[in-house]
């Protein structure tokens, strides 16, 4: 018997299929089938308008003196975009209020993205800050607001928003929230107190001020660059800088622990350096001291 | 696509001995050929590229650990007697040449089930196994040899 004619005698029986096997085959075949043809999952449109989109809108408010939570629900057809909607406006009649009015402007829901302007029309001598709004769908999804403009109109503060292009899903709702809104008075003459150092003195030392007071660590200068650290076991929040060099303080402070923080100036070596330091409210969140990158602590 | 449909599943199931995974792998060769067919450059014949696959999937199964722990160690004897409730063979000599067929390593029960069981050239067999003609010559011969062996055992003559 030849090995080769065997096996191919072999191979003829064994590839004619049973009717059993023609069954298991044609099964198989559906199942194949099946899958191949079970449409893929088609990736959602980035975001659909069609339907009317309900927008919450939340702000916290925070003042120097406390914070306020201040909602309103606004909504919008899908025509939002060429029409103007009833804009939410939240005026504030209370005299001790700082802010006169808080109003949305040019909430615009639109493929590819939404935009909302802000306008804050505050009392005299106030100014604000406004953390960057996000959107959340129904599914919890957070959207940020990628695009930001800050420009001051009629002293007005009037920033505008306008949202990432991409949503997962098309949602039926969304909530813009604002975390909050920052309102600070501005520096007037009498919030600002002034103070000097001198390196020849001995430290720590207590510097005491209206309202407020230091605990100066640390007073050197070494190559070319002078060295302030100061702390407050009270936590009270404020700004200090250097005089004159007014603005670039936020660049050279650095937190050494939980209550101290070092400044460091580059200038010239002087017998004595005078300091303007400015107090704020001591009740706004770590988050808002952190962002606003005014984490000092100073004594009350 | 459908006349490789059985040849693929017979082929795995002589490879692995299982029923049930020679028809779940067919199941992913197929899904795989239809959903590659755009990109399938005509390098080689579709019956070669599909066979590609289906020795593709058996041995990426064979490295799983499922397939260590329940195959390597599983009855062929069992598998065999599911074999022979379909059977169509007459001669039981046929019967006895498929079951010592069976019994050969994976490496050389491969090039035999292709070459012979699937009809396929040498050339063919070459490609799909990713191996040079020669190669594929020296396992066919091997395997021959080891099989003539066997069924000596059986009581097989030879002219």
């Amino acid at each position: 018997m030849d090995i080769d004619k065997l096996l191919r005698d072999s191979a003829r029986v064994v590839n004619t299929p049973s009717l059993r096997q023609r069954a298991n085959i044609d099964q198989l075949e559906e199942r194949i089938h099946t899958r191949v043809m079970k449409p893929a999952k088609r990736r959602q449109p980035l975001f659909y308008v069609a339907v009317p989109l309900c927008l919450l809108i939340a702000i916290t408010l925070l003042f120097p003196q406390g914070k306020g939570l201040v909602e309103q629900t606004m909504k919008l057809s899908s025509q939002a975009s060429n029409k103007e909607p009833a804009l939410p406006s939240l005026h504030f009649t209370d005299k001790e209020s700082l802010l006169n009015k808080i109003t949305l402007e040019n909430v615009t829901v639109a493929p590819p993205y939404v935009k909302v302007t802000v306008d804050l029309d505050l009392k005299e001598h106030y100014w604000a800050s406004l953390e960057e709004p996000y959107l959340v769908d129904e599914m919890g999804r957070k959207y940020l607001f990628v695009n930001k403009e800050e420009v001051v109109r009629d002293e007005k503060y009037v920033y505008t928003f306008i949202s990432q292009k991409k949503f997962e899903a098309p949602p039926e709702a969304m909530s813009i929230h604002i975390p909050y809104v920052f309102v600070k008075k501005k520096m007037v003459p009498q919030d600002v107190q002034q103070f000097a150092l001198t390196l020849n003195e001995k430290y720590p030392k207590t510097v005491s001020l209206d309202h407020l007071q230091l605990m100066i660590h640390s007073f050197t200068y070494s190559k070319d660059t002078l060295t302030l650290v100061v702390s407050s076991p009270q936590m009270r929040i404020g700004s200090l800088w250097l005089q004159p060099d007014f603005a670039t303080y936020d660049d050279r402070r650095e937190r050494i622990g939980t209550d101290k923080v070092s400044y460091r100036y580059v200038v010239s070596k002087q017998d004595s350096y005078s300091f303007h330091v400015s107090p704020v409210s001591p009740t706004l969140p770590e988050k808002v001291l952190n962002d606003l990158q005014i984490a000092f602590p100073i004594n009350d | 696509m459908k006349q490789y449909l059985r040849p693929v599943q017979r082929f795995i199931y002589f490879l692995l001995k299982n029923h049930a995974i020679a028809d779940d792998l067919t199941q992913e060769v197929f899904v795989k050929v239809y959903k590659h067919m755009g990109s399938f450059r005509n390098e080689s014949s579709v019956k070669t590229w599909i066979y590609k696959i289906a020795v593709n999937e058996v041995k990426m199964h064979r490295r799983s650990s499922w397939f260590r722990r329940f195959i390597l160690f599983g009855n062929i004897n069992e598998e065999l007697a599911g074999y022979q409730d379909d059977s169509e063979m007459s001669a039981p000599e046929q019967e006895e040449v498929l079951r010592v067929v069976l019994s050969l390593s994976p490496n050389y029960r491969e090039v035999i089930l292709l070459h012979y069981y699937q009809d396929l050239t040498v050339a063919e067999v070459a490609t799909i196994l990713g191996i040079s003609h020669d190669a594929v010559y020296t396992k066919l011969h091997r395997a021959k040899k080891q099989l003539k062996e066997r069924l000596e055992k059986e009581g097989f003559a030879w002219t």
